[in-house]
């Protein structure tokens, strides 16, 4: 086998695993903010990997979720059909802020004197009521080549039924527009909804350029190292695609960033012969929850950024603000976790930066569950006296100690964060504890432990190298390429042949991946047909039964929606909206695991820390020191991480260096 | 969990108890509500959010609720005490699901229909879940939500306190009797069948909490939340200068009879309490403008809200410094027989005048008159599958605060979360061609800050269908406030083909031919402050974005 690489671009690290014949390496460097190219072969020379040899490069990159949310993208002109000009302007006009009188919407990403009408009109059926009129197309033409635009969306009415205009509008474009990017709404979300449409076309396009330009100096740059090998991003769907993929369908890339971890997750869990795992991920400001059931990632085919809809699949990732720097506060006699945040800056009140507010850091430091000698972000000395003098201002408001509100504190955050799973489990109708809770970042495995508890979990993984997790994730992955065809028909209605569409979506993804026929033959196909009741409007996802037979869709949608809400109506008429087709190419397969590097952490002491209200004095130790089994309490470091390890709970280094918790008296499987 | 064990010692809840439980019931409620909307089967639900889900204890206060609409802010608790007061508690049982939807009872029209539940732990009646949702054909005289009807026979079937689900099964008959009085009995089953869901969801998640901590400990804890929110209310309310705050203003008509409608609102801030008085409106109507007395007070409470503490959940602490006075046999506490179909408009108006009331005096929390009414389009007609239904309520523009211009298009203040329809999904469902969904430019009132736009539509219609109006306000259109202008009121014109067009606000049973187009504008928000102070650069954008004309 040959060499493969990652490179995931934190905030503040740049993390890069390796894996060939030989092992794994990896390496973390600082990430260079002014071109983050630089940190990615910082990175590479880090870890002495000569490019020359390497099979497969793949990259996690934020660019294009930066770029949205500094709003530093390009200038876009949107082109739509007559008398739609404020259609994305208009949005839903709901209000989910709802007693705010001074509610406004998201902030658009383009505004109205940037939208140009043509004159055309395709009806809900696909017969086209008025043709294109090119002469209007060349009035916008000028007005965009004036208005000095760097990239063109085009959404017209029903183009997801028929492109025909779209594709006539490019093509006018093309010729008259000839230095500008020009991406068409059909090809990005073929989906109906024209302000959701619209909204995924205008933010895929207007992350273009910067996403564009970015790609292509890390492929120069890497090219220019010796690569030769293509270079790889990961989706928001957890799958990867070329970079000159990337480059056309940017909004795929938005969550190209934190999904690595996920796919991470259901190696471990693959390895661990577990197939139903909640991974959480909690750093300083947040805390993400997926899930993995059965082996697969759990998927959702749109979301919102900043209120802003966008079509396009992405891990499903409940998110909620509650990390280390969440204030502990008092508010009307009550006591308050968050949502206010310490950040970095000040940070908590331990880290010495200036902060006074108590957080959850702090609550930890005071517990002694974060001992002092644990360096934070590999630097920072954790400062006892000041989390104690930070809670105390808050304890003294209840008649509580530092210690007992620190604990009441965590009490609530868990619970918080319990509720977040819950949502995704027992509201679908499954139960936390048939799943095992894999925990990386920064404080997840801090806090894994207690969630479980929470959650009646017996098992809890943490992942071998947690530091650069979300790197060694991505190479876990596979290729994969995404496509979705609107399909709205009645299944009461005469039967329909699905294997021409299926056929004709299989065709549409392999072109997309430019794959030859001899690897065509080696993918594997997915196929998910959303089906509702007729007249709702939200849809379950089902997956191609072995036939497709109206009734088997029947009963398959039936006994789904009974898991998933408690009921069902075999009598109501059932309609299908789309097909979704995913092609998955997997990576040849690697060692898995990682060797653990040495972390310069050597040590074994004795810390006092408080459990239920009681402090006992623990083993500190070192995960490098770990070798048989850890019966809690007892706490194990590493540079990126800290475990807690609670009485009653036992720990032992599982496969490929991978720790497991686990209630005592509970055997491992 | 370390707070339990410590709490089982002594009679307090620890702070975290409290903290846990306040969590435990709003995220309860949020469960609901999302269990409603994803399984729902009307959009009216899904989509318009035409309904509110929440968790009471035994007497109906609020423990934690979602609601879709924010107008039934304070409706399901009401209701509960209203059943409670009518059955007493000696008729529920446990595992029980019940329903109601009178007006007297539940305050809205009869297409809101409540499905609450008992909640027994260890044998004792502890608390409630309820849910209400919009249903979209109940029986009343035409299709739709005809805004001519004069008395509550007309409007629907109408249901008494009724248990519908006892020892583990749902009473069949009843589902029955109440399908075969709908047009869209189908889709009346699956929203019966996903209130009935929400609910059970709630009791199975209240129990669940007094397991873990032990009745004793949630009950004081939800004092103690009670105790936090209440504190919350009337410090935002001490604030206010005292003084009495008269507002009043008409409504177009009733949509029967020609005459105005007339609401007078005073708002009496004494200490850390307010009064709101709505005596000297009118009487009731003839027409459907009235509102039962528990969803008068649930509009008033959302008035409040927008005034204070506006982003803070609530509970059964709250508004419990607002009284709310409504004379029987006026529009806002009418006869057991009035009609009630158009519960809204009044009410919103009222709710309207409140914030204007208080604008005199608490500025920073007001903004100048926004779209104030739902301003409907409803049209019913036939197709292979049966009967269709479209029924949307239009955006328009919000009014214009200190520091800030009204938002354009948006949803009226009595719903929310309320998402108006793809122009797509419209075009497939139902034989109509939308030519144009616009912004309505100059539509908003002038001021320092400029109220928002309203919006234009042009419906052409492909086959015969009935059309129902209502767009109110168009005599006293969005109020300026503090030297700014009004914003524009509402239009809609109706081209039957080779006909001139016909100007309607109102309109009952209008059928209309294939080819007909309908025309509508909604209003603009009012502006707020002298126009003539308005910055050179906000003036330059308002041009270079055709925001004026």
């Amino acid at each position: 086998m040959g060499t493969r690489i990652a490179v995931d671009i934190g905030g503040t690290f740049t993390d890069l695993v390796l894996e060939s014949e030989h092992g794994t390496e990896v390496a973390k460097v600082l990430t260079t903010p002014r071109d983050l190219v630089d940190g990615v072969l910082d990175a590479v020379a880090a870890a002495g990997a000569d490019l020359a040899e390497v099979d497969l490069f793949i990259h996690g990159t934020t660019v294009g979720l930066n770029t949205f949310l500094e709003r530093s993208g390009g200038r876009v002109a949107l082109i739509t059909t007559r008398g739609y000009r404020d259609a994305y302007l208009i949005g839903r006009g709901h209000r989910p802020d709802m007693y705010d009188l001074k509610y406004r919407k998201p902030t658009p990403l383009t505004e109205r004197d940037s939208i140009f009408e043509v004159e055309e009109r395709i009806s809900a059926s696909g017969e086209v009521l008025t043709p294109l009129d090119t002469n209007s197309v060349e009035v916008v033409a000028k007005a965009i080549a004036e208005g000095e635009y760097e990239a063109v969306a085009v959404s017209l009415i029903h183009s997801y039924v028929d492109p025909l205009h779209e594709l006539e509008v490019k093509e006018l474009l093309k010729d008259l527009l000839p230095d500008i990017p020009i991406i068409m709404s059909h090809e990005v979300a073929p989906e109906w909804r024209e302000y959701e449409r619209t909204s995924t076309t205008v933010t895929s396009v207007y992350i273009t350029p910067r996403v564009r330009s970015y790609l292509r100096r890390l492929a120069t740059a890497l090219t220019d190292g010796g690569l030769t090998a293509e270079l790889h991003i990961t989706q928001s769907n957890g799958g990867a695609m070329i970079a000159d993929s990337a480059a056309d369908r940017a909004v795929l890339t938005l969550y190209s960033g934190p999904v690595g971890g996920v796919i991470g997750g259901r190696e471990v869990g693959r390895q661990m012969d577990q197939p139903d795992l909640i991974c959480i991920d909690m750093g300083g400001t947040s805390f993400d929850v997926s899930i993995v059931r059965g082996g697969q990632v759990g998927m959702q085919s749109e979301f919102e950024l900043q209120g802003l809809p966008i079509l396009a699949p992405a891990v499903e990732l409940v998110s909620i603000g509650a990390g280390g720097g969440s204030i502990i506060h008092e508010k009307h006699g009550g006591l308050r976790v968050g949502p206010e945040s310490a950040g970095s800056s000040p940070g908590p009140a331990s880290y010495g930066r200036g902060g006074t507010r108590p957080t959850v850091s702090d609550a930890n430091v005071v517990l002694g569950r974060l001992p002092e000698a644990q360096k934070l972000a590999g630097a920072l000395e954790l400062d006892r006296r000041a989390a104690a003098e930070a809670l105390e201002s808050v304890a003294t408001l209840f008649g509580l100690s530092a210690v007992e509100l620190a604990e009441q504190a965590l009490d609530v955050t868990h619970f918080v964060m319990a509720e977040a799973i819950r949502e995704l489990t027992v509201e679908r109708g499954l139960h936390p504890r048939d799943f095992a809770i894999v925990a990386f970042g920064g404080a997840g495995p801090l806090h894994a432990a207690f969630l479980a508890e929470e959650l009646e979990v017996e098992r809890v993984i943490i992942p071998s190298d947690p530091g650069v997790f979300s790197a060694w994730g991505m190479l876990q992955g596979d290729v994969r390429h995404a496509a979705v065809s609107t399909f709205y028909r009645r299944l009461d209605e005469p039967y329909l042949d699905l294997h021409e569409p299926i056929a004709r979506l299989k065709d549409r993804v392999c072109s997309e991946m430019k794959v030859d026929d001899a690897t065509r033959a080696e993918m594997r196909f997915e196929t998910i047909i959303e089906l509702r009741y007729v007249g709702q409007e939200y849809t379950l996802r089902v997956p191609l039964p072995g036939t497709v037979a109206a009734d088997d869709f029947k009963a398959s949608f039936h006994s789904r929606y009974e898991e998933r809400y408690g009921h069902c109506n075999p009598e109501a008429p059932i309609e299908m909206v789309a097909i979704r087709l995913t092609g998955i190419l997997e990576f040849e397969g690697g060692p898995g695991g990682s060797s653990s590097t040495g972390n310069g952490l050597s040590l074994e002491v004795r810390e006092e820390v408080v459990f239920d209200g009681r402090a006992v004095e623990v083993p500190v130790v070192s995960r490098n020191n770990l070798s048989d089994r850890l019966a809690g309490p007892a706490i194990v470091m590493e540079p990126s991480t800290t475990t807690v390890v609670p009485p009653g709970w036992e720990l032992s280094v599982g496969p490929r260096g991978h720790l497991v918790m686990e209630r005592s008296g509970v055997s491992p499987s | 969990m370390t707070g339990t064990n410590r709490a089982s010692e002594v009679s307090m809840p620890s702070p975290a108890t409290v903290e846990v439980v306040r969590n435990a019931f709003i995220s309860g409620a949020e469960q609901m509500r999302r269990n409603l909307y994803r399984s729902a089967h009307s959009p009216v639900i899904y989509e318009m959010k035409d309904c509110s889900v929440g968790i009471f204890d035994s007497e109906g206060h609020l423990l934690g609720q979602a609601p879709g609409l924010p107008f039934f802010l304070g409706s399901l608790g009401g209701t509960i005490r209203a059943v409670i007061g009518i059955k007493g508690y000696e008729v529920f049982r446990e595992g029980d699901v019940w329903i109601v939807n009178d007006s007297t009872i539940a305050g809205s029209h009869l297409n809101d229909v409540t499905v609450y539940a008992p909640i027994f732990v260890d044998g004792s009646l502890r608390g409630f879940t309820a849910a209400k949702a919009h249903w979209n054909d109940i029986g009343a005289k035409d299709a739709g939500f005809a805004g001519d009807t004069t008395d509550i026979f007309q409007e629907g079937l109408r249901i008494g306190p009724t248990c519908i689900f006892r020892d583990g099964r749902l009473d069949q008959q009843i589902v029955d009797l109440i399908a075969l009085n709908s047009r869209f009995p189908t889709a009346l089953v699956g929203d019966l069948m996903a209130e009935i869901s929400a609910c059970r969801t709630g009791v199975e998640r209240f129990r669940s909490i007094v397991h873990r901590f032990g009745w004793d400990q949630v009950e004081k804890s939800i004092h103690a939340v009670f105790e936090q929110a209440e504190v919350e209310d009337r410090r935002s309310v001490a604030e206010i200068p005292d003084g009495v705050y008269v507002e009043d203003a008409y409504l177009d008509n009733d949509g029967v009879t020609e005459d105005p409608v007339y609401v007078k609102v005073a708002v009496t801030v004494e200490g850390d309490s307010m009064t709101v008085d709505l005596t000297g409106s009118n009487r009731q109507n003839v027409g459907s403008v009235n509102s039962g007395i528990v969803q008068t007070r649930s509009g008033i409470e959302q008035g409040f809200k927008f005034l204070v503490n506006p982003h803070a959940p609530v509970s059964g602490g709250n508004f419990r410094n607002l009284e709310v006075i409504a004379p029987e046999g006026t529009c806002f506490n009418p006869s057991e027989t009035a009609a009630c179909l158009k519960y809204g408009p009044h009410l919103m108006l009222a709710l309207d005048l409140m914030i204007k009331a208080l604008s005199r005096v608490v500025p920073d929390r007001a903004a100048a008159g926004h779209v104030g009414d739902s301003w409907n389009v409803i049209i019913v007609g036939e197709d292979e599958h049966g009967l269709f239904l479209s029924g949307e309520a239009l955006t328009g523009g919000w009014g214009a605060y200190e520091g800030g211009d009204g938002e354009s298009a948006l949803i009226h203040s009595a719903a929310g979360d309320f998402k108006n329809f793809p122009i797509e999904t419209m075009e497939h469902r139902y034989p109509l061609i939308m030519r144009r969904h616009s912004l309505r430019d100059g539509s908003g009132g002038e001021g320092k800050w400029r109220g928002g736009l309203g919006i234009i539509r042009e419906y052409e219609l492909l086959a015969p269908v009935t059309v129902q109006l209502w767009f109110e306000r168009a005599g006293r259109p969005s109020w300026g406030l503090f030297g700014g202008n009004d914003g524009k009121p509402p239009e809609v014109w109706v081209y039957r083909p080779g006909e001139p067009p016909i100007h309607m606000l109102k309109a009952n049973g209008l059928k209309v031919e294939a080819g007909t187009r309908l025309l509508v504008k909604t209003g603009g928000g009012g502006g707020w402050g002298d126009p003539a102070e308005r910055s050179g650069k906000d003036r330059q954008r308002d041009r270079r974005l055709e925001m004026v004309i």
